[in-house]
């Protein structure tokens, strides 16, 4: 315990460092103009936007590139409720909730009053989840040092199943494209003997398939696909006029204050469950605030208290996904398994040793979150004129813009051009998923996951010595547990799971 | 166990989930079969293998789960009913998807051979114009100026290189 709090001092001093502090701060900025960016372009998401950006993280120092990547995460998906509030249309499926009252507060002319809602909300649901973060992470990193190998495959198989389950789509769906995660995994060499496996004769896959062009081809690309379908040339007429009307005043930031900290406990709680995510977090906080108000009729027909409940809502999943990921180096979701590839890129493996060997970067980089929400207030505030005027830009140049981004970053890493073709391929196989209602989430985890279960079950295998459930009977009860527990913990958040998308789902508009 | 999507449908209904449930059972089989021959056997020291862990053994693993989940899925597949999205596709996004994997699969040959930027202009340019940009100037000014500035960046700000066109090797935009 006293180690770790050495390890949070210690970060606060790398974080602080005269020397670097202004470029932490200034790649932070830029992280969160790029996030607020492509978040306000309907077609492109948050993940598409880390997806495509997670190269330049690659040539960076961990205080720079996680922060970077930090900051269009949180940016990102308050960028998704301007054109949301402005014009209707949501710039990520976090902000649909936000759509049930920003338009109407915009027709009123209160577009303005309603984006700074956003914001504040935002802000104060992330600002708090990420506090919960850092508590939060310090047991439970203490938890994942006592854990050795045996523990180590039951928690990883535990994880796999639970993302299958708590995913959108059918369950055994989910499980059908973690088995395809797992053999892509496999191709290339095996992680306990180096043997050449499933390279079908072809040289250039004896390396085995890159995290990067298989994560940008899965989200990123497969998501451009899906937004082309309709073409791209479409023009969304919004501009500076909507932002006419007056400014959010305290007093009526302060009458959200219990919607705001009612959200954010559902946003974080929700958090904390893997695969469930910010649109579930943003309904489940609207239906919330709808139920315990006074005046539920005036809710979607121009509520400052509906935005104020979508949107922190949302923020506050942000915080607490980290947590699993870190700790046990399990991503509960794609952005997080999108920051699992950063924090691998720039040499920091997540996982039950990190606290202990980069205790210190750890820290660094979630007091970071914490400044981030800071600089997210005064760059949002002073951008919000900026960014109402992003919903304009024709998609026919963006979306062709986006692919040769995606291009360039994957070649860029290792400079193979087999890379490319491994990227092309993965937008394809991910968009037919995505077509026949696959979660595309669980391939990417059982792509990164399957390694370490493949040698956390080799190690266990020689550990037992022939004899595997004497060894995990009588001398690693606690895997025995875990086993035992799987599928009861799987169900378990099965059902809540399903019960929380269901909820999402009737409040939706239809399609 | 019931899932979001589950709605009361016909017995022995068939639908594309059932064909995933094929897939994933045939899949399991051929991968169960290959797996000998496509993982390197280990090389012996002195006589043992290093280790103890047959190489075949996580592939198969992989392989039975294949073929659990395809039983299960062709078993779900006759109460889960969902609406197949790519049966809905109508011709123009057909088209605009077909020309848009056109656009990666060009991309990815161009490349390493024409340079970064010269096969980026290419890209942006046909697909500018195709997604319905009919400003030519501004489609010109993008698909030459951004790829041309974005490699520099890269190459000044972060020393990567991207592929250099062969028409002008060993230069330096700005």
């Amino acid at each position: 315990m006293e180690e770790l709090f050495g390890s949070l001092v210690q970060g606060a001093g790398i974080l602080f460092n005269p020397d670097t502090f202004l470029l932490t701060v200034l790649y932070m900025i830029g992280g969160l103009l790029l996030g607020m960016f492509v978040g306000a372009l309907p077609g492109l998401t948050t993940l598409t936007a880390m997806a495509i950006l997670l190269p330049i993280v690659f040539f960076l120092p961990p205080i720079f590139g996680i922060p970077f990547l930090l900051g269009i995460y949180k940016g990102g998906i308050y960028g998704g409720s301007v054109p949301a509030i402005l014009v209707s249309m949501p710039g990520t499926g976090a902000a649909v909730a936000t759509t049930f009252d920003g338009p109407a507060l915009t027709r009123q002319g209160k577009g303005r009053k309603a984006l700074e809602m956003a914001l504040f909300s935002s802000v104060a649901g992330d600002f708090t989840s990420d506090l919960v973060t850092i508590f939060a992470i310090v047991p439970i990193a203490l938890i994942a040092l006592a854990i050795g190998p045996p523990e180590l495959a039951a928690v990883l198989f535990l994880s796999l199943i639970v993302i299958s389950a708590t995913g959108s789509g059918a369950f055994v769906k989910g499980l059908l494209v973690m088995g395809i995660g797992l053999f892509v995994a496999m191709i290339g060499q095996d992680p306990i003997g180096a043997l050449a496996r499933f390279d079908f004769g072809i040289f250039e896959l004896r390396s085995g398939i890159g995290l990067l062009p298989m994560l940008i081809g899965l989200f990123a690309l497969s998501e451009l696909l899906l937004s082309i379908e309709k073409r791209a040339a479409t023009y969304i007429k919004a501009g500076a006029k909507a932002l006419e009307g007056e400014r959010l005043k305290w007093s009526e930031f302060k009458a959200s204050g219990r919607t705001i900290a009612r959200s954010t406990v559902i946003g974080t709680s929700i958090g904390m469950i893997p695969g469930v995510g910010q649109v579930v977090a943003a309904f489940v906080g609207y239906a919330a605030a709808k139920n315990a108000s006074k005046h539920p009729e005036r809710y979607g027909k121009g509520e400052l208290d509906g935005v104020a409940a979508a949107e922190a809502a949302n923020n506050a999943v942000n915080g607490p996904t980290l947590v699993p990921m870190l700790t046990f180096g399990i991503p509960g979701d794609n952005i997080t398994a999108i920051l699992l590839g950063a924090f691998v890129a720039v040499g920091m493996r997540p996982g039950p040793e990190l606290m202990v060997e980069q205790g210190p970067q750890v820290f660094a980089i979630l007091l970071a979150m914490l400044l981030a929400n800071v600089l997210f207030v005064i760059v949002g505030y002073l951008t919000i004129p900026a960014f109402a005027r992003v919903v304009r830009i024709p998609k026919s140049i963006l979306m062709p813009l986006t692919i040769m981004f995606a291009f360039a970053g994957v070649f860029a890493v290792r400079n193979n051009p087999t890379d490319l073709y491994i990227l092309g391929a993965f937008g394809v196989i991910g968009y037919v998923l995505r077509k026949f209602r696959f979660d595309v989430a669980p391939l990417a985890m059982a792509f990164i996951l399957g390694p370490e279960i493949e040698r956390a079950v080799g190690q266990t295998l020689s550990l037992s010595r022939g004899d595997l459930f004497g060894y995990i009977a009588f001398e690693r009860p606690i895997t025995l547990v875990i086993i035992i527990l799987t599928p009861v913990i799987a169900w378990y958040l099965w059902r809540r799971s399903s019960k929380l998308q269901r909820e999402a789902s009737a409040l939706a508009p239809p399609e | 166990m019931t899932d979001v999507n589950d709605q009361p449908a016909p017995r022995g209904w068939m639908n594309f989930n059932t064909a995933f449930g094929v897939f994933a059972i045939v899949f399991g089989v051929v991968l169960f079969i290959i797996t000998p021959d496509q993982v390197e056997r280990p090389r012996l020291l002195f006589g043992q293998k290093p280790s103890g862990l047959d190489p075949d053994f996580f592939p198969r693993m992989v392989a039975v789960f294949f073929l659990i989940v395809g039983v299960w899925l062709i078993w779900r597949a006759r109460t889960l009913v969902e609406d197949n999205h790519m049966a809905a596709l109508d011709g123009e996004a057909v088209m605009s998807v077909l020309f848009t994997i056109g656009g990666f699969i060009v991309m990815a040959l161009l490349m390493p051979w024409l340079g970064f930027v010269i096969s980026s202009f290419i890209l942006l340019l046909v697909l500018s114009t195709f997604y319905g940009n009919r400003n030519i100037w501004l489609g010109l000014l993008v698909s030459a100026g951004v790829p041309l500035l974005f490699f520099n960046v890269l190459r000044v700000w972060l020393k990567v290189v991207l592929p250099q066109d062969p028409f002008f090797p060993d230069f330096l935009w700005f």
